[in-house]
């Protein structure tokens, strides 16, 4: 019961927190103390930078192109539509110069993947966060 | 209890992906539908409406390895050869470092801004890379090529060194029905590029020792190589340098974009013209809609280069073969540029649509002044 309202709590405060910044939260592994910021971001899911300022390989993970959540990662961090970004991959898959973030279809699956490894890194909807990983604060 | 479950069969099948031996399996597709506007022909199309010159259907599979070597084969079945399915691609590529990568086996030469993705129409805004410049006899390498990439604060910069053998057997037909064939043996490919936020500039530099076989020709050079060996050297193709230059920049702030490369072909000894060709392209992106206005022009017009060597012909043969050879030299005379209004609609993150006009301008011959329309369904998977 205690644990429960805890919970509540914490969701509530990440819920109202991530209200005022924006819709989206950039989530890492709460062992994960790189410096990260949009432009850093906006380089792991472009494929432009595979690892993290600590040295630790990065590993991107994108929602699906059917999530809301998606359009707005790609417009407002990565700064092109979802288009854009599917010609930018296409370029580098059919050069072999790279491998287009590995996409999952839910912020559940973005969680349980980010939670469990030191190299991934996702966003999720803010309402979709919990303690098992860290909120990357962007400016 | 479920969604543990859930998490850890997402988080295993995460980490065997990430793991190496994967192999992974992409396509993409062009289907180009193309008319002129009168008889006339341009880039293979007339008024006769055409559905095979530039589609493709390609399947690439790139396999891992290890964590350092990767293998990459692309087929692609062309409507311009009957939607045969040929193997355009196939290499293997050791990651050396973060920074240095080494590819063998046969792969794309870099010639052009666009030369890797060339066949994707999905990853650019036209229906095709510009003709002018982009229209040369080969763009694959037999041989080995190096890929440095880095970064110096906010700018990235690459480089490229390529060395192999460019073969293409069959280039186009003769008027006999027989193949034309190009080689390039020893051919060398160097290439700087620098990028800054939304600006990217590229110079490239190329050489080969050309040789080829065009059976219009070869008549005229079996009787040529009787009378003047030396003169006949100077007009086969046969171990002749060709150097070819080529200057790309381009402004990119994904709301609007600018780009322009320019390419020069020079050969020595041959019966070729040397080659300047040049575009200018800029497009603004709407949404979903990506509306561009693109110029070129190819100018392969350097004058005649015989003059004095069939002048120097004794006369019994001036009358007969100077005609011949000056006809030679006219076949490869062009001029010509092209302005296309060309507009992208992203169906989705897989298929692109798109439709061009294209007014086709021939500076030697306005007889061949004609206009063109497209229209292509690009898929990538």
């Amino acid at each position: 019961m205690f644990l429960k309202k805890l919970m509540l709590g914490i969701s509530m405060t990440l819920t109202l927190s991530a209200m005022a910044s924006a819709e989206l939260a950039v989530i890492v592994h709460p062992s994960n103390a790189s410096a990260l910021d949009k432009k850093a971001v906006q380089k792991i899911f472009l494929g432009k930078d595979t690892k993290f300022s600590s040295g630790t390989a990065a590993t991107p993970i994108n929602l699906g192109t059917d999530n809301a959540t998606r359009g707005s990662f790609d417009e407002s961090i990565v700064g092109r539509n979802s288009s854009q970004v599917a010609a930018y991959w296409s370029k580098l898959v059919f050069t072999g110069k790279g491998v287009p973030p590995k996409e999952v279809s839910t912020d559940a699956e973005v969680i349980a993947l980010v939670s469990s490894s030191e190299q991934a890194i996702g966003y999720v909807d803010a309402s979709s966060v919990n303690d098992s990983v860290k909120v990357v604060p962007l400016n | 209890m479920k969604k543990l479950l859930l998490a850890s069969a997402v988080a295993a099948s995460f980490v065997s992906t990430a793991a190496y031996a994967d192999t992974r399996i992409n396509g993409f597709a062009n289907f180009t539908a193309g008319v002129a506007l009168d008889e006339n022909e341009v880039y293979g199309y007339d008024e006769d409406i055409d559905f095979n010159q530039h589609s493709l259907f390609a399947i690439q599979l790139s396999s891992d390895i290890n964590d350092k070597v990767s293998a990459t084969g692309q087929i692609i079945a062309r409507g311009s050869n009957d939607f045969d399915a040929k193997f355009e691609w196939a290499y293997l590529t050791y990651k050396a470092s973060d920074n240095l990568s080494v590819s063998a086996g046969r792969l794309r030469a870099p010639l052009f801004l666009y030369s890797e993705s060339l066949d994707v129409g999905y990853s650019y805004h036209w229906v095709d890379a510009p003709q002018t410049v982009y229209d040369i006899v080969f763009n694959n390498l037999d041989g080995i090529r190096f890929d440095y990439s880095t970064y110096a604060g906010d700018w990235e910069l690459g480089a490229q060194f390529a060395f192999g053998v460019i073969d293409n057997p069959d280039i186009g037909p003769a008027s006999d029905g027989s193949a034309n064939a190009f080689k390039g043996n020893n051919t060398i490919i160097v290439t700087l590029n620098a990028g800054y936020e939304s600006f990217k500039g590229r110079v490239v530099y190329g050489q080969t020792s050309a040789s080829g076989s065009f059976a219009d020709v070869d008549t005229l050079l079996a009787t040529l190589e009787q009378i003047s060996p030396s003169f006949a050297d100077q007009v086969e193709v046969d171990d002749d340098t060709g150097q070819f230059f080529g200057v790309a920049l381009s402004y990119d702030n994904f709301d609007w974009f600018v780009n322009a490369e320019y390419t020069l072909v020079q050969n020595d000894d041959v019966f070729f013209q040397d080659d300047a060709a040049f575009y200018v392209s800029a497009g603004t992106r709407m949404g979903k809609l990506t509306p561009s206005i693109t110029y070129q022009h190819r100018d392969g017009e350097d004058g005649y280069h015989y003059t004095a060597q069939i002048a120097a012909l004794p006369a019994a043969f001036q009358a007969a073969l100077g005609p011949a050879i000056v006809g030679l030299e006219e076949s490869q005379f062009e001029d010509y540029s092209m302005v296309s209004l060309g507009l992208r609609y992203d169906w989705n993150t897989q298929i692109a649509l798109k439709g061009e006009i294209v007014g086709f301008e021939d500076r030697l011959d306005g007889d061949n002044d004609t206009t063109m329309f497209r229209l292509a369904v690009n898929y990538v998977f």
